[in-house]
């Protein structure tokens, strides 16, 4: 019977961790070793010394900034219907395209998310005022590529308007939607930021708090951005843009 | 309710049983105790970042471990630039009016290095097993072994010599 044992068979038996097996060579090796007998019993009283010392903070009730940190919102149970009527096969695309998201981020992040902070702010005047088929017209025109629209009044976004931006060396767009609370997202066109091999989904924070879902095909690069909507709100949006345009 | 699509609903899942463990993260960090960042701040940044991640979460498999994993990396990095200032952190006046047994321990605690704290606490708060203390911190379970030990060691002869000065006084 091989009565030697190790340091980390002592750590294990102070854990209650040792083996069955081992357990008599151990007991028999401390009542052998009063020095080893006496370390063990002071590390098991040092672990209830800690266990009780911080016991109490389970009980403390858990400040709403950390819940506010996971961004669990109320709001969600009718994005999550929402989500619903996407359908699986949409959000196992994601789940797949999450893990193939361009990195590190792309300029469209910085570009749309200054976009949506500067206007999405404007109370009097976000969006050009002019009819919906007219301004889409318009910045067709103007970006040279067919510029839609997604419908996202499933997830509770109505359509605003739209307006022309100067991008970093081409003209770009921002269409602004609106919630039933004034929560705004908005959806930014750059044509200069497409590429070749085509992107999934990928999230990323811009300025001052705005949250952006992008992806970047060979013709555009799109930009779901807003400082109002959780991340998973703004999932559920982004999810619904990409759907569309991406037929 | 009619059946959500899986992966959406684990992720709202996900982030459920995320909020049953802060009081278990607020815990640990509040016994990590660095001076540099506030418990409750490397909480916060811990969620944050889970929420961020959320979708990576359920690929790890053990949410604690990937949990407890993401506050590592965030308190190592806060923590790094600390080690050498340990013992001015354990001379430090507290702001806040905090027990006894919690300030000794706080003092034996800032004489570990960093990732002995960790170990330590991630055995005896959480009640880990080595192989999951060793998949949080990302080191071989041999070190976790060898460093507990000492990690323990350390702490007997802290609160041993603590006791011996207050006798003292």
């Amino acid at each position: 019977m091989n009565f030697l044992v190790s340091e980390a068979e002592l750590q294990a038996y102070v854990d209650g961790r040792a083996g069955a097996a081992r357990r008599g060579a151990i007991e028999a090796w401390l009542a052998a070793h009063p020095e080893d007998a006496q370390r063990v019993a002071a590390y098991r009283q040092l672990g209830e010394q800690w266990r009780e010392a911080y016991a109490a903070v389970l009980d403390e009730p858990v400040p709403p900034e950390l819940l506010d940190a996971l961004e669990e919102r109320p709001r969600r149970s009718r994005l999550v219907r929402a989500a619903g009527a996407l359908g699986v096969a949409a959000l196992l695309a994601l789940a797949v395209s999450l893990h193939l998201a361009p990195s590190p981020a792309s300029p469209i992040v910085q570009r749309s998310a200054i976009a949506h902070s500067v206007y999405a702010a404007e109370v009097q005047h976000p969006v050009e005022a002019r009819a919906k088929s007219e301004v889409l017209a318009w910045l067709s025109e103007r970006l040279h590529m067919s510029v839609q629209a997604p419908d996202l009044e499933r997830a509770g976004y109505a359509f605003l308007g739209g307006r022309l931006l100067p991008g970093e060396s081409a003209a770009a767009a921002l269409l602004m939607y609106e919630g039933q609370n004034g929560q705004r997202v908005t959806l930014y066109w750059g044509p200069e930021f497409r590429q070749e091999r085509e992107t999934g989904l990928a999230f990323a924070r811009g300025e001052r708090g705005t949250r952006v879902y992008y992806w970047l095909d060979d013709e555009c690069g799109y930009a779901i951005a807003s400082a109002d909507l959780s991340q998973k709100e703004l999932l559920v949006v982004a999810l619904m843009a990409h759907e569309q345009l991406e037929k | 309710m009619a059946a959500r699509p899986a992966v959406f609903s684990t992720g709202v899942e996900t982030v459920d049983h995320i909020s049953h463990l802060i009081p278990r993260l607020r815990r640990y960090a509040r016994a990590l105790a660095s001076a540099r960042m506030p418990a409750d701040d490397l909480v916060r940044s811990t969620l944050e970042r889970a929420a961020h991640e959320v979708s990576l979460a359920n690929a790890a498999g053990d949410l604690r471990v990937w949990l407890f994993g993401l506050m590592h990396e965030i308190y190592v990095r806060a923590a790094a630039p600390e080690q050498a200032s340990a013992l001015a952190e354990a001379l430090a006046p507290r702001a806040e009016g905090e027990g006894l047994p919690q300030r000794a321990f706080e003092q034996a605690m800032a004489t570990l290095p960093p990732q002995q704290r960790e170990i330590f606490l991630l055995v005896t708060l959480e009640d880990m097993s080595y192989e999951q203390v060793a998949k949080t911190l990302n080191i071989p379970v041999g070190t976790v072994m060898s460093r507990l030990s000492r990690a323990r060691e350390k702490l007997r002869l802290q609160l041993t010599s603590q006791a011996r000065l207050r006798k003292v006084k």
